[in-house]
């Protein structure tokens, strides 16, 4: 496994080359906030382009307050943009849908309904038979290491296992696009790896096109197909990689060279938006004094 | 473990009995003695005795054993009022936190009745009502209504966003969500407000029968006022809190039971 990784991993084989047709297409997309205040219009992202082609997974890092969870909120349909199109197999998105599963930073669960009924919340919107999701939903909990705790509500577990619940309860529809916001940030790090592990197994069997939320260069570059690197705001695309580590991957890769070299490179990009962005604040606090 | 449980119940219970405990030791003490005249305070055993008589009967006393008389009543009064708060509260609630566009309608003008004190209403209510059951509902409807109406105005509409994005990724459409996620989600601040209204109406039934009606927990309170009979009005005022006490856990009981049902 790691023999192989030396000789794939030549992972800045930058510009990221569209060779697959776009599943997501974002078209100079502006995205606007009108202060609450009264005050001048706040631009969070800025003339952004991407292309996203099918059974990709794409990681998006980038200093926070940079746009990348409205450029999610923009596909999931739960937010529209200024100006510029947001397309789905070449159709403009209209609001949330079932073909677009999410998975929000804190699980989002349901917290009156216990574990199965969370998992079949979306099967009985849709009206699939009874039985079926029933079968698709313990397939699923037994998936996710969750089948013991079905009858249990989302209090009662851990938040790792609520982050699990709400993967489960997002596959569980087949949606063909899986977005992601920073669904890992708030576990501990040996969780978060098993996480991960859990979820690059989920996207090696069934090849979802998946768009990861991140601000951690580590997590984007291991569970990554590409990475894309978001300046500060306004956002825009300021570096788009491959990231052609073999599949199946596990956290042996982390500690490889090659791994280690193009993190600290991504690392140093992003630490550099992050200054930008810090500083930019300060600005912001020095002008209104 | 369960033992345990139990023993750490025990022990706060018996920290919060010990300051009642210590109260009428020292109300026992002080009117036992004769350093306070019984008009004024009478002794425990004395309220004791008029609440027994008042219950259970036995005297020659004019209230003596009337108590379900006037607690039917009251009962009835408070039953009514509240009902009819609760069904124009949560349904408004429901609507107005929903949808806001109708709330821009109607809103402002609840909020501005609002600042009419309940007790403002009386003469106005005894106008349109007369003396009797019907100033007490309207009275008791009134006091209920707000309390319920705004909190399932707020449950409804300040309903966690993430969830209705939830909601909306996984299929639910539009009407589907009120159903499965926004009223699941609201039904705390429902049942909070309801509980609230449930302890106005008791207020406001004491202060509808506070206008001269013959039978009622409220009417008697006032009579014995004018007879001086002071441990009756202390036995009444211990009467009243405790049903609104046996009340909200007999709606709590009730509303968490449908909780069970309802949700799923």
């Amino acid at each position: 496994m790691t023999g192989a990784v030396a000789a794939d991993a030549r992972v800045r084989t930058v510009p990221h080359s569209n060779d697959r047709p776009a599943k997501i297409s974002f078209r100079n997309i502006t995205k606007e906030f009108v202060s609450q205040a009264g005050g001048p219009a706040m631009k969070a992202i800025d003339g952004l382009s991407l292309d996203i082609a099918e059974k990709d997974f794409v990681c998006l890092i980038g200093p926070s307050g940079c746009g990348k969870s409205t450029l999610l909120n923009l596909i999931a349909g739960f937010e529209t943009a200024t100006s510029g199109e947001v397309l789905l197999d070449g159709v403009g998105i209209k609001g949330p849908g079932p073909d677009r599963g999410v998975v929000f930073q804190e699980g989002a669960l349901f917290p009156w309904l216990n574990v199965l009924d969370n998992v079949c919340y979306g099967p009985k919107r849709l009206a699939v038979p009874r039985e079926r999701y029933l079968a698709e939903a313990h397939a699923i909990l037994e998936q996710v290491g969750l089948s013991a705790f079905a009858q249990h509500l989302p209090a009662e577990l851990s938040g790792g296992m609520r982050q699990r619940v709400a993967i489960a309860r997002a596959l569980i529809n087949r949606p063909p696009v899986l977005l992601m916001d920073e669904p890992f940030g708030a576990l501990d790090p040996q969780t978060r790896v098993l996480m991960q592990e859990m979820l690059l197994q989920i996207w090696e069997r069934d090849n979802r096109t998946v768009l990861f939320i991140t601000h951690d260069v580590e997590e984007a570059l291991f569970l990554g197909s590409r990475v894309v690197v978001m300046s500060s705001r306004p956002g825009r695309v300021l570096e788009d990689v491959r990231a052609d580590l073999p599949h199946p991957r596990d956290f042996s890769v982390l500690g490889h060279p090659e791994f280690v070299k193009v993190k600290a490179e991504l690392f140093a990009l992003v630490r550099e938006q992050a200054i930008a962005a810090a500083a930019d604040s300060a600005g912001g606090i020095r002008s209104t004094r | 473990m369960l033992d345990l449980i139990n023993l750490d119940r025990l022990a706060a219970i018996g920290k919060a009995v010990c300051l009642p405990v210590v109260i009428v030791i020292i109300w026992a003490f002080v009117t036992e003695r004769g350093w306070v005249p019984s008009y004024v305070l009478p002794s425990p055993r004395t309220v004791l005795a008029t609440l027994v008589d008042f219950i259970f009967g036995g005297s020659q006393q004019a209230f003596s054993g009337t108590f379900v008389k006037h607690f039917l009543q009251s009962l009835y009064r408070v039953a009514g009022g509240f009902a009819c708060g609760a069904l124009l509260g949560v349904p408004l609630g429901i609507v107005l936190g929903y949808n806001r566009k109708i709330g821009a309608f109607i809103e402002p003008t609840i909020e501005l009745s609002r600042s009419v004190p309940g007790i403002c209403w009386l003469p106005l209510a005894l106008v349109w009502f007369g003396i009797g059951t019907g100033t007490s509902v309207f009275l008791i409807a009134l006091g209920s209504f707000y309390s319920i109406f705004l909190s399932t105005l707020g449950g409804v509409r300040y309903v966690n966003p993430v969830l209705l994005r939830a909601g909306r990724s996984l299929g639910a459409t539009e009407s589907s969500l009120l159903y499965t996620v926004i009223l699941p989600a609201a039904f705390p601040s429902i049942l909070s407000g309801l509980r609230l209204g449930l302890s106005y109406s008791w207020i406001y039934m004491v202060l509808g029968e506070f206008t001269g009606v013959n039978y009622g927990l409220g009417a008697l309170l006032l009579q014995s006022r004018d007879t001086m009979d002071t441990p009756l009005i202390i036995g009444l005022m211990a009467v009243i809190g405790t049903l609104g006490v046996i009340s909200d856990r007999i709606m709590l009981l009730f509303m968490t039971r449908i909780l069970g049902m309802d949700v799923r």
